[in-house]
C-alpha cells in the first residue's frame, strides 16, 4: 500500500500520496508535449545548422568568418522555440493550479485529508519535474550534438557555455512555472490568470518601451534639432532597468543583462521567494472566489489601475505616432515644429486620460460581473 | 432492522461536530450568521432549509472547504482548519460530484485507497453488488445517479466516523434511495458513524433523522430531536360551527394556522384544557390530533420567519 502515515518534513512524502497520484496522472501528458515540442523545435534545428556547417566543411568552402552567423545563431536564431516552450509552461503551470477551479473540482481535492501547502507543493514539484526532465533530455541531446563534432564547434562553443545555457535557461523556465502558478493563486480565472502571468513577465519590458514612445514625444524637438545623447543614455538607463527586472530575458546575451554568476543568485532568490509566496497564497487561498478575475480586493484595485493605464499609455503611443506622421515633424521646420508637437502631446495626454478612464470603468464592471 | 431497533441500539457520545459562533460572507450577502450547532456522535442529524439559506455553505466550511470569517468549527474537539488527520475522518458526499471526468472508476478507487489508509475493498465490492456500478467507466461519461452512487461507495468505503451528505438522494432511483436509507441506519448501528445531511427529502430525513435542524437566512431557527419536536408540538384539527369571533390566525397559542371553510388545521405547544374550553366558547364542535410532519414544522419556522418555536 502506498499510503503514507507520517507528517515528515521529507520531499519524498509529497510522492506517496493519492494527491501525486492524482497531480500526475493529468500532468505526465505535458511531459510528452514538451519533450516533442523541444525536440522538434529547438534540437532539430539546432542538429540542421550544425549540419549545414559540416556540409559547408565537406564542399571545402568553409569559412569562420563567413559562417560566424550560424555559430551565434546555433542558440540565438531558437528564439521562436523558446517563445512557444515558454508558452506551453504558462499553460501546463496553469492548468495544474486553475483546472481545479473549473467546475468546482477544488471542493473534492479540499475535502481530502491533505494539507493546503501538500496540495500546492505537489503540483509545483511535479511541474517543475517534468519540465526539467523535457528540457534536461533535450539538453542531452544538444550534448551529444556537440560531442560527436566538438572539433567543429569548440572554437565557438565550450562546454561552459553549454552548461551556462543549461543552468540559466532551466532556472527561467523554473521561475516562469513559479510565478504563474502565484498568479493562478491570485486569479479565479485559469486561462485570464495565464494571460495575466504572461502579460507580468514581460511588463517592465513592454512598458519600458512605452515609457520610451512618450520620452521620444516629449523631448521630440530636442532629439530631432540638438544633442540627444544624454537623453538616450537615460532611456537606455530605464531599459536596462527594465531588463534587470525581468528575469525571463536573462536566457539571451542582451548586453544590458547582468553576468552569469548574477543571474544564477538572482533566479534562484527570486525563484525561493515566489515559492514562499505561492504556497502562502495557496494556504490562504478562499476557494468560494474561485471564478473571480482577482480573488483578494487588492488584486482588483492592482488590476484596474494597471489595465487603466497600461491602455491608456498604449493608445496615446499609438495616437502619438499617427499625429506624427499626420503632422508631418519629421519634414517640418524648426519654427512650426514646436506648435505642432504641443498639439500631439495635448491630444496624446487626452488620449491618456479619455482611453484610461474608459478602460477602469470597463475593467471595473468585468471584475463585478464575474463576482456575481 | 427496523427503525426503532436501530435507534435504540445507539448510544450516543460526546459531540463529534461543533459549529462555533460561525460567520461567513460573499460578497454580496450573508451566508451564516452566528451559527452554533453541536451534532452529537452516533447520531443522525437532518439540516434543512429553503434554497439559498446557507445550508452547503456550512457543509463547506466544516469540511474546511471554504473558512469561516471568525468562528470555530471542530471535529472530534479539533480545530477542522488545514487538519488532515480531522479531515480524514470525515466523508463527503456532494449534491453534485465533482470529479475528475477524465478519470474512470478503478482510478477514483486508487486515488481514495491512496489517500484514505482505512479505503475497504472488500465493503466497495459488497456496495457495488447493492448500488451496481458499471465496469471501469469513465467519470465523465456516468450519469448524475451513477456519480453519486460512486460517491457513496467511495465515502462509506473509507469507514468514516462522520458521513456529511449533501442531498445524497437527488438523482437515485426509489431502490437505490431505498438501499442508502438501510446502508446509512446500519453504519450508524454497526459502526456508531455520524451521519450529517442536508436534504429538501423532509420524508426521508423524518425517517431517519434523530435530530434536526432548521436553517434561513444563514441562521439557525430551530434545533432539536424529533422526538422533542413532536412530544412539545401538536397539530390539531378544529371545526367551528359557524365563523368564530375571534380570529383564529392571531390567536397567540397558534405557531401556525390553515384554514379551509370553517375547519382550521393549527400547531400549537400550548393545546390543553384551558385552550379547548376558549375555543369552544367560540363555537368549537370538534377537535382532533393529527399526525405532526417535520414538514409541518419546516413550513411553520419558515412561514413564521422568526423561527421562534
Amino acid at each position: 500500500m502506498l499510503y503514507s502515515k507520517g507528517n515528515g518534513g521529507d520531499v519524498m512524502k509529497y510522492f506517496i500520496k493519492g494527491i501525486f497520484y492524482k497531480e500526475f496522472k493529468m500532468a505526465k501528458w505535458f511531459f510528452f508535449i514538451l519533450t516533442g515540442e523541444l525536440l522538434y523545435l529547438f534540437n532539430l534545428s539546432f542538429m540542421n545548422n550544425i549540419q549545414f556547417i559540416k556540409d559547408a566543411v565537406k564542399k571545402g568552402n568553409f569559412n569562420y568568418d563567413n559562417y560566424a552567423y550560424t555559430f551565434e545563431t546555433l542558440f540565438s536564431n531558437t528564439d521562436s522555440s523558446k517563445l512557444l516552450f515558454i508558452i506551453s509552461i504558462i499553460l501546463f503551470a496553469s492548468i495544474m493550479v486553475g483546472n481545479d477551479f473549473v467546475n468546482k473540482k477544488y471542493e473534492l481535492i479540499a475535502a481530502l485529508p491533505y494539507k493546503r501547502e501538500e496540495i500546492i507543493i505537489t503540483k509545483y514539484i511535479i511541474t517543475v519535474i517534468i519540465t526539467v526532465i523535457s528540457f534536461t533530455i533535450s539538453f542531452i541531446a544538444v550534448l551529444i550534438a556537440y560531442k560527436n563534432n566538438e572539433t567543429l564547434l569548440s572554437c565557438y562553443l565550450s562546454y561552459g557555455f553549454l552548461y551556462k545555457f543549461y543552468s540559466v535557461n532551466l532556472l527561467i523556465y523554473i521561475f516562469i512555472i513559479t510565478f504563474t502558478m502565484l498568479i493562478q493563486t491570485l486569479c479565479g480565472k485559469n486561462i485570464l490568470g495565464g494571460i495575466f502571468a504572461g502579460i507580468f513577465l514581460i511588463l517592465p519590458i513592454g512598458l519600458s518601451y512605452l515609457l520610451e514612445e512618450v520620452f521620444r514625444m516629449v523631448f521630440f524637438i530636442k532629439m530631432r534639432f540638438g544633442n540627444y545623447d544624454f537623453l538616450t543614455s537615460i532611456y537606455n538607463k530605464i531599459e536596462s532597468i527594465a531588463y534587470y527586472i525581468s528575469p525571463i530575458t536573462y536566457g539571451t546575451d542582451y548586453e544590458k543583462s547582468l553576468n552569469y554568476g548574477a543571474k544564477i543568485i538572482i533566479l534562484i532568490a527570486v525563484i525561493a521567494l515566489l515559492i514562499y509566496l505561492m504556497i502562502i497564497s495557496f494556504k490562504i487561498l478562499p476557494f468560494e472566489r474561485c471564478g473571480y478575475i482577482s480573488i483578494y480586493r487588492l488584486g482588483d484595485i492592482i488590476l484596474k489601475i494597471g489595465i487603466s493605464f497600461c491602455t491608456g499609455l498604449l493608445a496615446a503611443d499609438i495616437l502619438a505616432a499617427n499625429l506624427t506622421n499626420v503632422f508631418g515633424l519629421y519634414e517640418i521646420d524648426k519654427t512650426l515644429v514646436q506648435q505642432y508637437v504641443n498639439y500631439t502631446i495635448f491630444y496624446s495626454a487626452l488620449c491618456f486620460i479619455g482611453v484610461g478612464i474608459l478602460t477602469y470603468f470597463i475593467t471595473n464592471k468585468i471584475i463585478k460581473l464575474s463576482k456575481s | 432492522m427496523t427503525l426503532m431497533k436501530v435507534k435504540k441500539m445507539m448510544i450516543r457520545g460526546d459531540n463529534l461536530i461543533s459549529v462555533i459562533n460561525a460567520n461567513k460572507s460573499y460578497p454580496y450577502k450573508k451566508a451564516l450568521s452566528s451559527v452554533n450547532l453541536e451534532v452529537e456522535e452516533g447520531s443522525i442529524f437532518g439540516l434543512i432549509g429553503p434554497n439559498g439559506a446557507g445550508k452547503t455553505t456550512l457543509i463547506k466550511c466544516i469540511l474546511d472547504i471554504y473558512k469561516l470569517d471568525s468562528g470555530d468549527i471542530k471535529i472530534g474537539g479539533e480545530n477542522i482548519r488545514n487538519n488532515p488527520e480531522a479531515k480524514a475522518q470525515i466523508g463527503y458526499v456532494a449534491d453534485e460530484n465533482k470529479y475528475f471526468t477524465t478519470f474512470n472508476i478503478d482510478e477514483m478507487i486508487k486515488l481514495y485507497k491512496m489517500t484514505y489508509k482505512n479505503f475497504d475493498m472488500d465493503r466497495f465490492n459488497e456496495l457495488n453488488r447493492i448500488f451496481k456500478l458499471p465496469d471501469d467507466r469513465s467519470i465523465g461519461r456516468l450519469s448524475k445517479g451513477m456519480k453519486m452512487r460512486l460517491s457513496l461507495m467511495l465515502n462509506l468505503s473509507i469507514r468514516p466516523k462522520i458521513l456529511i451528505m449533501d442531498e445524497p438522494t437527488s438523482g437515485l432511483d426509489p431502490i437505490a434511495r431505498k438501499n442508502l436509507i438501510r446502508i446509512l441506519l446500519d453504519e450508524v448501528a454497526e459502526r456508531k458513524t455520524t451521519i450529517f445531511i442536508s436534504s429538501h427529502n423532509l420524508g426521508e430525513l423524518e425517517r431517519i433523522c434523530d435530530t434536526v435542524a432548521i436553517m434561513n437566512e444563514g441562521e439557525i431557527k430551530y434545533r432539536d430531536s424529533l422526538e422533542n419536536m413532536k412530544t412539545s408540538m401538536k397539530k390539531v384539527q378544529i371545526a367551528f360551527k359557524e365563523e368564530p369571533k375571534i380570529k383564529i390566525e392571531e390567536m397567540k397559542e397558534f405557531r401556525s394556522v390553515e384554514k379551509i371553510g370553517r375547519v382550521y388545521t393549527v400547531l400549537t405547544k400550548e393545546f390543553n384544557q384551558q385552550l379547548i374550553s376558549k375555543l369552544e366558547k367560540e363555537g368549537m364542535v370538534f377537535y382532533q390530533e393529527i399526525n405532526l410532519t417535520l414538514e409541518d414544522i419546516f413550513m411553520c419556522c419558515i412561514q413564521k420567519g422568526t423561527g421562534v418555536m
